[in-house]
């Protein structure tokens, strides 16, 4: 075992191009999770040649990703990722899936990262989680998700919500239980576009210095804001904001309908590779909308009123 | 007028994810990624098609909701021809079941 995540363990044999194990702990290693041990297991091999024959014969589905397209082939509950040269094998184990996740990944390098990272996130669901694009702040240890599409301001409200006292959970991607509804940032920081840094600089009075690819990287660690560097809190998932633009009109929530929230939840958690894991997570966002509150966040005119997040 | 089938068996498109939120339902199509939403009216169409077919799934409607006969007849066609074209629903004929002018459903 190498690490955990969310006290699920992931184990690495072979030999792994060290750039890429490098990139796998950046991702998905973060200690300060202590959660109690989880039966699910993530195996990782690794080999120069794919495990068995590469089924070419089998229709392969296209994933668009930022680094490229990935061909995703199913034999379910076996799911091929990549070609022959380079890929992964996912084998999800046990009558429901929920034993663990065999990935047999071959001819990976660093820059074949996505790979790995489909793979583990597709286990992480067969284990039970749900995964959230969204920007997440929590308070007194309840957290609030805005949810939207790019662009949107999902960045900008936690910002303000920052500003306002709230504490960063994630400004981009988390994982949820959603038994419990507790809430696990998985990035390190905010990343910021210029303006959008600009802005943060003024507020805060911090001048970002750290550049990556396209966007300003601002550690949670040197935001002091009192958010424990060892441990993070138990936070747990109370209300999802849906953002909405609206300049004309002033700033506030609204209610959200359970089908928009669900909606919503689909866009933000990302669709999962197996059938049963699709159906799966349905039922947990089915589970998730009647037991949160749904709002619309509408960002128009003024402040937004964050001492009405958790009313309702 | 839209031609439908009064024997045909419906059957909702296996690829579809549905989420069901008790009075009303989300589905989604896993391959064109698109969202598609059903009202509480929508959701019993969509629930019953399948076993009652069309003639069932309207009085299973009229039961249900404060609603004509005609007038769910005629949401219910609406809404199978929308489902059906977004591929989200697939039917099986034989028998052909028109919709009137005056919007009432007859065997041809």
């Amino acid at each position: 075992v190498i690490f955990k995540i969310l006290g699920r363990s992931l184990s690495l044999t072979g030999t792994m191009d060290a750039s890429l194990e490098a990139a796998l702990r950046s991702r998905w290693d973060f200690p300060e999770y202590t959660r109690a041990d989880h039966p699910f297991k993530l195996e990782i091999s690794c080999s120069e040649t794919p495990p068995t024959v590469f089924p070419t014969d089998v229709t392969a589905s296209v994933l668009e990703l930022p680094s490229g397209n990935l061909e995703c082939r199913h034999l379910e509950p076996i799911i091929w990722l990549g070609d022959a040269r380079s890929g992964a094998r996912l084998s999800l184990l046990g009558p429901r899936l929920q034993q663990g996740t065999d990935v047999a990944a071959w001819g990976l390098q660093a820059k074949d990262a996505d790979v790995l990272h489909i793979a583990i996130a597709e286990g992480l669901r067969a284990s039970g989680l749900i995964s959230l694009h969204a920007s997440i702040a929590t308070r007194d240890g309840q957290a609030i998700a805005f949810l939207g599409p790019s662009g949107r301001g999902k960045t900008t409200t936690l910002l303000r919500a920052l500003a306002a006292g709230f504490q960063p959970v994630c400004e981009d991607f988390a994982w949820c239980d959603p038994d419990s509804l507790e809430v696990f940032g998985f990035d390190r920081g905010l990343r910021l576009l210029p303006d959008t840094a600009k802005h943060f600089e003024a507020q805060f009075g911090i001048a970002p210095s750290i550049w990556q690819v396209d966007k300003w990287f601002v550690p949670y660690s040197s935001l002091n804001l009192q958010r424990q560097a060892t441990t993070r809190p138990l936070t747990v998932l109370r209300t999802v904001a849906l953002l909405e633009r609206d300049p004309e009109r002033p700033t506030g929530f609204e209610p959200l309908s359970k089908r928009e929230a669900a909606l919503a939840f689909w866009e933000a958690s990302g669709m999962p590779l197996s059938r049963q894991i699709q159906e799966r997570v349905s039922k947990r966002i089915s589970s998730m909308v009647s037991r949160l509150e749904g709002r619309r966040l509408r960002l128009g005119q003024g402040e937004i009123p964050f001492d009405q997040v958790f009313e309702g | 007028m839209i031609g439908m089938n009064s024997s045909m068996n419906y059957r909702h498109n296996p690829s579809v994810i549905v989420t069901d939120l008790e009075d009303e339902l989300v589905l989604l199509d896993p391959v064109s990624k698109q969202m598609f939403s059903l009202n509480a009216v929508g959701r019993v169409l969509w629930l019953a098609l399948p076993k009652q077919g069309l003639q069932g799934s309207v009085e299973q409607i009229t039961r249900s909701f404060d609603v004509s006969p005609e007038q769910a007849q005629t949401d219910a066609l609406a809404l199978i021809e929308s489902l059906t074209s977004s591929k989200l629903l697939e039917v099986t004929d034989s028998g052909t079941l028109e919709v009137t002018d005056s919007g009432t459903l007859e065997v041809m």
